[in-house]
């Protein structure tokens, strides 16, 4: 399932070090985490799913799929969590994922009724061909208005710590996209 | 309402006939889905082109937020120190590079217009109290629901300064809504050349602007009276 580099000690050392560089936004991401074969697979299963319009004008617009039980047995393994517990540097127990497609025109935008309590941001990113200019960013901001975007890559695990008073939001997909989706896996560690 | 010569300058005299004003008051307060207005060819063309070409000396920066992608100006901030023009004129920060612009504001803010409105609209505003603003939106530029609520706030207006087609975008959008929640597309008001648009701002005021799709530039005057 992991690419086989991220689950040695030294790797996660170094990971570990760089995640809490910024104290203010402890982060890290993972390129290539799954390896070839568990990534061929996942991506189309993802993207199959059974998903549904979430849609409220307000504060979001975007399709959400609940993750299968196998998928779910998949991302709960110990394989999985002992790299965010090798990077965080504390047992994890449970991650709530849940699969998100951003088309043309969805979006995520922050509001008093969408806060999110601190906790620990793990974001797979199983976008492929996402044409350059076409938004869909995962973007941080915290209180004072600094915007911290994630990079984007397919087969990327981003692993973000992150205070009540940073929040995230997916920016507006424009045009560009086309027919293109985003492909996310987003879940949080409390 | 007088017809000043000061209207006469500035708006198309067509909106200055009583006939005129009296069904507009009518319509405003009973256009769905919140009382709002567009009137096409409200201002003497030439001196909306004028304007138009001031604006094309102004900084326009680019905004970006999860609400919104879009170019916008400082505030065109009229006289503050003496009379109706800044004694700093060109060199002021605060103000608008342009006398043309500083005219028109002063215009906008005057007690002649705000009491035209306050006629067209039924409501109470302050002269010499406005927010002006230069906009444009470009290729894949947007601006998404929300109510423009903020303390103060009374109309929001929009001058237009180019045209766009309804398959361009950058058209505005006004929403029905229920218990407070935007729902459905209402009405959607298409960018053309010296069309004002505005709106009563108010808990169910729900507007956006749709995202342009083209080269072609969505230029306009826009804030609020208060």
């Amino acid at each position: 399932m992991i690419t086989p580099a991220y689950l040695e000690k030294k790797t996660q050392t170094i990971l570990r070090k760089s995640f809490y560089q910024n104290q203010e936004l402890p982060s890290v991401q993972l390129r290539q985490v799954f390896d070839h074969e568990f990534y061929r697979k996942l991506q189309p299963e993802i993207l199959s799913l059974s998903y549904q319009a979430n849609r409220q004008l307000l504060t979001h617009s975007y399709l959400t799929a609940a993750l299968p039980a196998p998928l779910l047995r998949l991302f709960h393994s110990s394989e999985f969590f002992s790299v965010i517990s090798g990077i965080i540097g504390r047992p994890v127990q449970k991650v709530d994922f849940h699969a998100h497609l951003f088309s043309w025109k969805d979006y995520t935008v922050l509001s008093d009724e969408t806060i999110e309590p601190a906790g620990i941001d793990i974001i797979i990113d199983l976008t492929e061909d996402w044409p350059e200019g076409a938004g869909g960013e995962i973007i941080y901001r915290d209180q004072e208005g600094n915007y911290f975007p994630l990079p984007s890559a397919p087969n990327m695990l981003a692993i973000v710590q992150r205070k009540r008073t940073i929040q995230k939001f997916v920016k507006y997909v424009n045009h560009y996209a086309g027919t293109q989706k985003r492909v996310l896996l987003l879940g949080r560690i409390s | 309402m007088d017809v000043t010569p000061l209207l006469l300058k500035w708006i198309n005299k067509k909106y200055l006939n009583k006939k005129i004003i009296n069904s507009l008051y009518s319509s405003f307060s009973s256009t769905q889905p919140f009382p709002n207005l567009e009137l096409p060819k409200f201002f003497q063309e030439e001196k909306l082109l004028q304007v138009l070409q001031a604006l094309g000396e102004e900084t326009f920066i680019l905004k970006e937020a999860d609400l919104f992608q879009f170019s916008q100006t400082a505030d065109l901030v009229g006289a503050r120190k003496t009379g109706f023009f800044c004694t700093e004129g060109q060199t002021c920060p605060s103000c608008a590079k342009n006398s043309v612009l500083q005219e028109f504001r002063s215009f906008l803010s005057s007690l002649e217009f705000v009491s035209y409105l306050s006629t067209l609209t039924g409501i109470t505003l302050q002269p010499q109290k406005i927010d002006l603003s230069g906009t444009i939106y470009q290729d894949t530029d947007y601006l998404l629901c929300h109510d423009d609520q903020l303390e103060g706030r009374k109309i929001a207006y929009i001058i237009y300064l180019s045209d766009l087609l309804l398959k361009e975008g950058g058209g505005l959008v006004l929403y029905n809504s229920q218990k407070g929640i935007p729902t459905t597309k209402a009405k959607t008001i298409v960018p053309k050349f010296n069309t004002l648009a505005f709106f009563e701002v108010s808990p169910r005021s729900f507007h956006s602007v749709e995202e342009v799709v083209s080269d072609t530039q969505r230029i306009a005057l826009t804030g609020w009276f208060y």
